[in-house]
C-alpha cells in the first residue's frame, strides 16, 4: 500500500502546484479504444474507457474485451504446491485496468502516463481472484475541444515488484523491461 | 443546477451502468464463436437408405440462446453415405442452451416427420445442446429418423 500511496501523494501535490498544462476544472472522457491482433489468430480488441482528470491528475479505468484464448492463457496457472498444471477458464473476458497518472495537454497536443492494477472479469459474471498484473500506460495524441485521438503503449507486468524493476531498469537506460511487448491501442474519446 | 451541466453526468452515469450491466452481452456480440454441425440421417422405417428422391428435403430450426432456421435439400446428400443429409452449420453463436428441431420431408410419399431429440457431441440422447460443450465452441449434432 505504501508503495501506492507516497507516489499518488506525489502526484497529487504536484498537481496543485502545476496546474499551467491541464484545464483548471475537472474533465470526463469517454472513449473506445482499437488494439490490432496480438496472436496468430486474427482478431483485433475492443476496449472501452472512462477517465477524469483534475490539473495534470488522470484517473481512468479501460475495459479490454479479451478473447477466450487470451482468458484461458491468463488464468491457466502451475500449483507451486503441488506441480500440477490448473487448467484456466475457456471464456472471454475483460481485462480492467485502473490506473492513476498525469496528464498533460499542450493544445492541441496530449500526453499522458499511468500505472494501475488490473482485474478480469469473465463471462458469466466471474471476477478472477488470481493474479493478473499491473499496468504501466504511456500515450500522446490530439485533443481538440470535446474530442481527441490518441495511441497509446500500455505493458503488463506481473506485480508491482516487476514493474518498479523495469521503470529502475530504464533509469539506467534499459527500456527493454518497459517496452518490448508492449501493445499499441489506438483511442477516441470525447471529453465533457 | 442547470440541465445543460447535468447532461455530462447523466450520460457518464447511463454510460457506465450501461458497461456494467451488459458485460456479457457486449463479449456475446464481439466473440460469439460456437457454431452446430447438424448430420440427419434417414434409416430404413422412413425410407430406404440411398433412396433419393429429388423431391425430398431436411430443414433445421435452431432455438434458444439464438434463433434461426436453416435448411438442406437432397443436393446436399453425400454420395456413398445412404441417408445422410449434412446441412451448412450454424455459426456465431452466443453461449448458452440450444434446442434443435429437424423435419424430414419424404417427396415421392408426400410426408413428413419431424423430432426434437438428437445425440449430442458425447453420444447422449437429448433435446438440448449447451455450449460451450465441454470447452469446445463447436458441436457436432446427429439426427436421426428411424
Amino acid at each position: 500500500m505504501k508503495k501506492i500511496m507516497l507516489p499518488l501523494a506525489a502526484v497529487l501535490i504536484f498537481a496543485m502546484a502545476v496546474p499551467a498544462f491541464a484545464r483548471p476544472e475537472g474533465e470526463w472522457e469517454l472513449g473506445i479504444g482499437w488494439t490490432p491482433s496480438q496472436d496468430i489468430v486474427n482478431q483485433a480488441i475492443i476496449n472501452f474507457h472512462i477517465a477524469y482528470s483534475w490539473s495534470i491528475l488522470y484517473l481512468s479505468w479501460d475495459a479490454y474485451a479479451m478473447p477466450d484464448y487470451w482468458v484461458y492463457d491468463a488464468t491457466t496457472y502451475v500449483d507451486p504446491y503441488s506441480g500440477n498444471t490448473v487448467y484456466g477458464t475457456y471464456q472471454p473476458g475483460f481485462l480492467n485496468l485502473f490506473d492513476v497518472g498525469l496528464r498533460f495537454v499542450l493544445k492541441p497536443v496530449l500526453l499522458y502516463a499511468e500505472v494501475g492494477p488490473n482485474l478480469l472479469y469473465i463471462y458469466g459474471g466471474q471476477i478472477y481472484n488470481g493474479n493478473v498484473g499491473v499496468n504501466a500506460r504511456l500515450g500522446a495524441g490530439l485533443k481538440f475541444g470535446w474530442w481527441g485521438i490518441n495511441l497509446s503503449y500500455t505493458q503488463v507486468f506481473s506485480s508491482w515488484n516487476d514493474l518498479e524493476g523495469a521503470f529502475g531498469s530504464a533509469f539506467h537506460g534499459n527500456l527493454a523491461p518497459l517496452g518490448d511487448g508492449a501493445v499499441p491501442t489506438l483511442n477516441f474519446a470525447i471529453y465533457f | 443546477m442547470s440541465v445543460k451541466k447535468l447532461l455530462p453526468s447523466i450520460l457518464l452515469a447511463v454510460g457506465t451502468l450501461f458497461l456494467l450491466s451488459s458485460c456479457d452481452a457486449i463479449l456475446d456480440a464481439l466473440y460469439a464463436n460456437n457454431t452446430i454441425n447438424v448430420a440427419v440421417t434417414v434409416y430404413n422405417s422412413v425410407h430406404s437408405p440411398g433412396y433419393a428422391s429429388p423431391y425430398s428435403s431436411v430443414s433445421v430450426t435452431l432455438g434458444g440462446a439464438s434463433g434461426g432456421t436453416q435448411s438442406a435439400y437432397l443436393d446436399t446428400y453425400v454420395p456413398g453415405s445412404y441417408g445422410l443429409y449434412v446441412l451448412p452449420p450454424f455459426k456465431k453463436l452466443p453461449n448458452g442452451s440450444y434446442t434443435i428441431t429437424t423435419t424430414y420431408y419424404d417427396g415421392s410419399l408426400g410426408m413428413g416427420w419431424q423430432t426434437v431429440s438428437f445425440y449430442d457431441p458425447g453420444n447422449n440422447y437429448t433435446t438440448s445442446l449447451s455450449l460451450p460443450y465441454g470447452g469446445s465452441t463447436t458441436a457436432n449434432v446427429n439426427v436421426v429418423f428411424f
